[in-house]
């Protein structure tokens, strides 16, 4: 009751009374608020949509084939058969070869860089590969095509057939240059930096001291990283290297251009095979005749959407528990322990798994040579790497305990050094090649009126300005969601709703981005009736969004607490603090987010295919098809006429050094201060 | 700091160009049209030269395969839509506006091949195509192709098969002239536009199968004899119905085409694979326009009413001449222009 007599209390009349604005402030407050949350639902909004629609729209199969879908061997729209066995097989087949040779190499060279090499090598060699994993798909698929295939034509397939064919897995070569083989190790090159570049820096996140301890404990290099820096890593790496795997099966231009696109499901890696992106890419547009047809692909995209969420749930869950500097709210340490369980059960699987199948394989090779060649069949390839695994294991065996045992360690150290060096050089060897190809080759066709004349007149005018158009449109969309949804997570989503936004963004950064394709293909252009600008500004616009939301609110968390609560207590209202403190302190490490965002969706094909569709003609109209710099790529990539191929080289030429400027330029932003790492 | 003012004049200065541009390019009229590759050289020549005619009009030609055509013209994403496969009453029925097929140009179907040593010349038949097609002969030294080239030296090598990944109506011609000399192919793979191939690789578009066949030595595909000429591909010489070897022409062709022009004077929708005839070409058959018989839009709609009026000119034809199309007969382009004719503009 004395509150309410307050002003005729002399001492509160005497005082200014409050601002008028302090109610209005509030207000902005709680709006910002309320919008930022609705910014920040975007992803778990996306993610539910594309899921829904993908099901809806995909019922038709569901209902006359139900689950044989899965294991139907024909696929035959002419006939009304739908099955995608060959395209489930020949992901997971292709994915398979690209994780069995990316990933030990990935992650030598990833221990190479962080543990033995010297400072001056390191970092420039470590700057390239990062730089690579920002190289787009589409030119992947190009080297691989007019490069890298006839090469293993000429060289590799027959010696594989003639060494190793009495393993299925290398019999039956048809003389295709493009195999099943060819795709798996265009996707190995690919994820490649990825891994390198993720494993490196969980790597170097392993405290130095326990490597201290165990080189103090007499442990040679090598014991230390096997026994102690990898044992610390391993959940890092096992999520990168799923991750990885997501990417690989949701690959689609680098993949169509090089399998061969064919339904037979072969044992041979040396034959053509189809995956499900690949399927998507070819038929996607013919597709809209038969109802039959249009729902057995979105289907086929709908399998896609679930395998590739399982996988980066999967990723992110395993990542999130494991690692304690997260942003994600601490977990549980009792889901914590469980999740340890579960990756060492999925390690331990992995371990025997691969065991069990190179006995096999080997066997099988040392049988056939038997047979074929009696005793002269041992002195093969495969059974002279068997002779030298017996070896090593046998020289263990008998040198330990013994005065020899410390040497023979020694030259384990040294072996596996200079294999680790092995390995980094051939990663970054096969990456400069690629580089190497693009810039002799593109150089030939590179003259300025290609950046003049449209394709009609044999230049590529159409495509250069399609792209900026496109990412314009882009950024307009993903860049404002982006950061908004960022700041949200950053200042407000503290709790378990943050934590689900945030694993939402991961999951939707992990949806292959053929799969947004068919989802705005379906959501957008079937709705307006045309291809424009407009729809494939939002397929890359979507694409944007997770990226910038997970760098914006890491960003932000690194800038000080005391910003805060200083600007707090100077009497300014939360959305003052943000807007005017909190993102200028952070804004390099916010541009480098949003720099890396638009070099991913510059490089990107496959969702335009279905939505941008291409133009012959340049066009600023937002309402009209548009045509792209990957898209030609891709066109030029596939012709048989030698100055399109070349073209597609210049193409590439221009494409990498846009790629390469902005990614150049983030890491110039990213100096600025409170930036990442 | 300088930098970032920097980047930032530079993006708002190129803005300004690209409105400024676009303000520019805005009166101009752009037909949006999509389908079959087969006719994209043709189709290619002809929009340049009618551009150059007609500088306020055009045209966006995305050659993305007949079946793609025909599904984008259904859903209304483009003004008119190509085919290598007319659509039948009943397709007509299904689409959404009254729709007309009009005949635009008839061409050959080669089969190319990139084999060391073996230039251009080699003989092959019907049977033997669709053997190989259906993966039972799978050497270029096969006796069967051996007895049709006694005097070409085969190499001891794989034949490399390549053939369409996309709905093609190239390959509606090609499987119907399988089926046609082949029970095997009937009665297995059938005829469609993409049918379940039983070897071989895929590429999209006539484009993507040439590629596929200039770079894979050993290599044997089916693509239009336009995109032959342009790579200086080898075909090869097929045998006919009359059991003589011809050689795909603008000659070749129009026999086939004109043996069918009674039958076409009832209804432009005719097969003319496997035609009757000593110097007929086996494998021939026409491209189609799937055009709009009352278009919704009114400049899009007269701006395509002239330029398919053009398309049946002598100038336009001879043009066809030149990528070795067969030029229309002059009773089948008469009956084309009344078609077009009866398009009603609002």
């Amino acid at each position: 009751m004395i509150e309410q007599n307050s002003n005729q209390n002399p001492v509160t009349q005497n005082l200014p009374k409050p601002l008028k604005t302090a109610g209005f402030a509030e207000f902005g407050d709680s709006l910002f608020r309320v919008i930022s949350t609705l910014f920040a639902l975007s992803s778990l909004f996306l993610i539910g949509w594309i899921g829904v629609i993908l099901y809806q729209q995909s019922a038709l199969t569901r209902h006359l084939f139900g689950w044989s879908i899965l294991t139907g061997r024909t696929w035959d729209t002419l006939h009304h058969v739908i099955g995608a066995l060959p395209f489930i097989y020949g992901t997971f087949v292709s994915s398979t070869i690209a994780l069995i040779l990316a990933v030990p190499i990935g992650i030598c060279a990833a221990i190479f860089l962080s543990e033995l090499a010297p400072a001056w090598l390191a970092s420039p060699l470590s700057f390239l590969i990062e730089l690579l994993a920002a190289i787009p798909s589409v030119i992947y698929g190009l080297w691989g095509v007019l490069f890298l295939c006839p090469w293993l034509n000429n060289n590799v397939y027959q010696w594989l057939n003639n060494n190793f064919g009495n393993i299925p897995l290398f019999s039956n070569y048809g003389g295709y240059p493009s195999t099943m083989l060819a795709a798996g190790i265009i996707l190995a090159i690919m994820i490649l930096p990825f891994i390198t570049s993720v494993s490196r820096e969980v790597i170097r996140s392993v405290s130095q001291a326990q490597r201290e301890a165990a080189l103090g404990l007499g442990a040679t290099r090598w014991e230390m990283i096997r026994n102690v820096v990898l044992k610390a890593a391993k959940s890092g790496i096992t999520g990168a290297v799923i991750l990885a795997l997501g990417r690989a099966i949701g690959e689609t231009m680098a993949v169509v251009m090089v399998i061969g696109n064919n339904t037979m499901m072969s044992a041979s890696l040396l034959q053509p095979g189809y995956t499900m992106p690949a399927l998507l890419a070819n038929e996607f547009n013919e597709a809209w005749t038969s109802k039959l047809h249009t729902s057995a692909l979105l289907e086929i995209a709908f399998i896609l959407f679930v395998i590739t969420f399982i996988i980066n749930a999967l990723a992110r869950i395993l990542i999130l528990l494991t690692s304690r500097n997260s942003n994600y709210a601490s977990a549980e340490p009792g889901k914590a322990a469980a999740m340890d369980t579960l990756r060492d059960i999925l390690a331990k699987f992995g371990r025997w798994l691969m065991i069990v199948v190179i006995i096999g394989f080997v066997a099988w090779q040392i049988i056939g040579d038997l047979r074929s060649e009696s005793f002269r069949g041992l002195l093969h390839p495969t059974e002279i790497i068997v002779y030298l695994y017996l070896a090593t294991r046998f020289v263990t065996r008998i040198t330990r305990g013994t005065g020899n045992w410390k040497r023979w360690r020694k030259i384990n150290n040294g072996f596996v050094q200079i294999l680790l060096g092995l390995c980094t050089f051939l990663a970054c060897f096969i990456l400069a090649i690629l580089l190497y190809v693009v810039a002799v080759q593109g150089i030939q066709y590179l003259h300025p009126s290609i950046f003049i004349h449209d394709e009609l007149d044999g230049g590529m005018s159409n495509g250069i300005i399609g792209t900026l158009v496109l990412v314009g449109i882009a950024s307009a969309i993903g860049i404002p969601l982006g950061l908004i949804g960022g700041i949200y997570l950053s200042e407000y989503g503290a709790g378990r709703f943050g934590n689900v936004l945030r694993f939402s963004a991961d999951v939707l950064n992990g949806i292959p981005s053929v799969v947004i394709g068919m989802f705005v293909y379906a959501a957008v252009v079937l709705k307006t009736n045309h291809f424009s600008a407009m729809a494939g500004g939002l397929a890359l616009g979507i694409m944007m969004i997770p990226t910038i939301v997970r760098t914006t609110e890491e960003i932000l968390r690194l800038t000080p607490y005391s910003l805060r609560e200083g600007s707090l207590g100077l009497g300014a209202t939360k959305f003052r603090t943000i807007r005017s403190i909190i993102v200028p302190a952070a804004k390099g490490g916010i541009v480098t987010g949003v720099m890396l965002a638009l070099a991913r969706v510059i490089g990107e094909t496959a969702p335009l295919l279905f939505t941008a569709f291409g133009n012959e003609m340049v066009t600023y109209k937002l309402n009209s098809q548009i045509s792209s710099l990957t898209m030609l790529i891709y066109r030029f990539a596939m012709d048989s006429d030698v100055t399109k191929n070349g073209m597609a080289w210049t193409g590439s030429l221009i494409l990498i050094t846009i790629v390469l400027v902005i990614s150049l330029l983030a890491r110039l932003f990213s100096r600025s201060r409170y930036s990442m790492h | 700091m300088t930098l970032r003012k920097l980047l930032m004049k530079g993006s708002i200065i190129v803005l300004a160009i690209a409105l400024s541009m676009s303000m520019k390019s805005a009166n101009a009229q752009a037909l949006n049209v999509a389908g079959s590759t087969f006719v994209y050289p043709i189709m290619n020549k002809w929009i340049q030269r009618y551009h150059e005619l007609h500088p306020g009009v055009s045209i966006n030609y995305q050659a993305i395969g007949s079946g793609a055509g025909i599904a984008q013209y259904k859903s209304g994403t483009v003004d008119f839509g190509a085919s290598d496969v007319p659509l039948t009453n009943k397709e007509l029925g299904t689409m959404p506006r009254p729709t007309l097929n009009i005949l635009d140009v008839s061409g050959a179907i080669v089969l190319c091949y990139n084999v060391r040593g073996i230039g251009p010349g080699l003989h092959i038949s019907g049977p033997v195509i669709a053997d190989i097609y259906l993966g039972k002969i799978t050497k270029w030294n096969d006796p069967a192709i051996k007895k049709l080239n006694p005097y070409l030296n085969l190499p001891d090598e794989p034949i490399r098969v390549m053939h369409r990944s996309d709905a093609s109506g190239t390959s509606y011609i090609f499987t119907s002239y399988l089926a046609s000399v082949s029970k095997a192919w009937k009665d297995g793979p059938g005829v469609g536009k993409s049918p379940n191939w039983p070897v071989g690789i895929g590429a999209q578009g006539n484009p993507g199968v040439a590629g596929l066949i200039h770079h894979a030595q050993g290599s044997f595909g089916y693509i239009e004899l336009a995109y032959a000429l342009q790579n200086h591909m080898p075909a090869a010489v097929v045998e006919n119905r009359s059991g003589n070897f011809v050689a795909a022409s603008i000659q070749s062709t129009a026999f086939a085409v004109n043996s069918a022009v009674r039958k076409m004077e009832k209804d432009i929708r005719v097969s003319i694979v496997n035609g009757p005839g000593v110097n007929t070409y086996p494998i021939c058959g026409f491209s189609y326009l799937i055009v709009p018989k009352y278009p919704t839009n009114v400049t899009h709609g007269r701006a395509m009413l002239n330029f398919l009026k053009w398309t049946m000119t002598d100038e336009a034809q001879r043009m066809a001449a030149d990528l070795l199309y067969a030029p229309l007969p002059e009773s089948i382009r008469k009956i084309n222009l009344r078609a077009i004719d009866s398009i009603k503009v609002r």
